[in-house]
């Protein structure tokens, strides 16, 4: 289904602008409601375009997966690691390659014409020569079969990665002990220094 | 005017170059892995204008890879996450550069 030109056109610009919101603004918070939006977009650009079962897909997937970061970052351990204030970027290094690979991908489709993907002959019979597409197009079900595999092993890896282990939630433990130790040192101090400080007054 | 495979392609570059730029540029590991994310959604968007906007009737072998694109990016995403909380955890600090104090 060839999409409508003004949806297309539409969609890619608000990916575009969302894209660049998600990269470019400073609020870390703002930047990941600028990268949901781009996610909805493409699923909506994938309906527009006919692909129907991938926008579920686009959907489903990262949907989950944001659902859980957004989980663990709301917890008080984490809440911290959004809200550091950003670092100061590196534009002069990063603007000029981003640009230059940009350019050359631009260069290398037009170059190309329409030799990335199968060409539908004058009967409306998909000519299946070489191309992009249809040389992994015997290896589809393997593809699916190994993301099944790859979400469970990530999953599993995540979270072996992330968990706590014994020996750090003890040393929390113990660091939050000697934290509040130190806090009621202090104020101890504190009291003690302005004990003294008032018969002082009261002499003069 | 109809939507062919080119102008697919060009948003695909787009956002490849946008996602690029963050990965580069941006130096709070959470905006690195947002960025990744954008550069695995660049090809799916190109296999989706390969599959539906030149071929008719459309053949499933495009979104069949653009899934395993998507899915692979949420687990890159998702490992990326986890790193960054250990990350956190181990220097309290949010800057890719802290990477390097990790120890084994």
């Amino acid at each position: 289904m060839t999409p409508n030109a003004v949806a297309f056109y539409a969609i890619a610009l608000l990916i575009v602008l969302a894209a660049g919101a998600a990269v470019g603004l400073p609020s870390l918070r703002r930047a990941g409601y600028a990268g949901a939006a781009v996610i909805v977009l493409l699923a909506l650009l994938e309906i527009v375009s006919g692909a129907y079962a991938l926008a579920v897909v686009q959907l489903v997937v990262p949907g989950v997966a944001a659902a859980v970061v957004a989980m663990v970052l709301r917890r008080d351990a984490y809440i911290g690691l959004v809200g550091v204030p950003p670092a100061r970027e590196r534009f002069w290094i990063a603007a000029p390659i981003a640009v230059g690979i940009a350019a050359v991908l631009v260069v290398t489709v037009a170059a190309n014409g329409s030799s990335w993907y199968p060409e539908v002959t004058g009967h409306g019979v998909v000519d299946l020569s070489p191309a992009l597409i249809t040389v992994f197009h015997y290896r589809v079900p393997y593809a699916l079969a190994i993301s099944v595999v790859l979400v469970l092993a990530s999953a599993g890896v995540g979270l072996v990665i992330g968990r706590r282990s014994g020996d750090e939630q003890t040393l929390d433990q113990r660091l939050q002990l000697r934290r509040e130790r130190e806090e009621l040192a202090r104020r101890r101090r504190e009291d003690r220094e302005q004990g003294r400080r008032r018969p002082a007054r009261n002499d003069s | 005017m109809t939507i062919g495979a080119g102008q697919f392609a060009v948003l695909s570059a787009a956002v490849f170059a946008i996602g690029l730029y963050g990965v580069l540029a941006r130096r709070h590991p959470l905006a690195v892995a947002m960025s990744i994310g954008l550069l695995f959604a660049a090809p799916v968007i190109a296999l989706v204008g390969f599959t539906h906007a030149v071929q008719a009737p459309p053949i499933a072998i495009g979104d069949g890879l653009a899934a395993f694109a998507i899915v692979a990016a949420s687990c890159v995403c998702g490992l990326a996450f986890a790193l960054i909380v250990l990350l956190w955890r181990r220097t309290g600090r949010a800057d890719i550069d802290a990477l390097g104090d990790l120890e084994a």
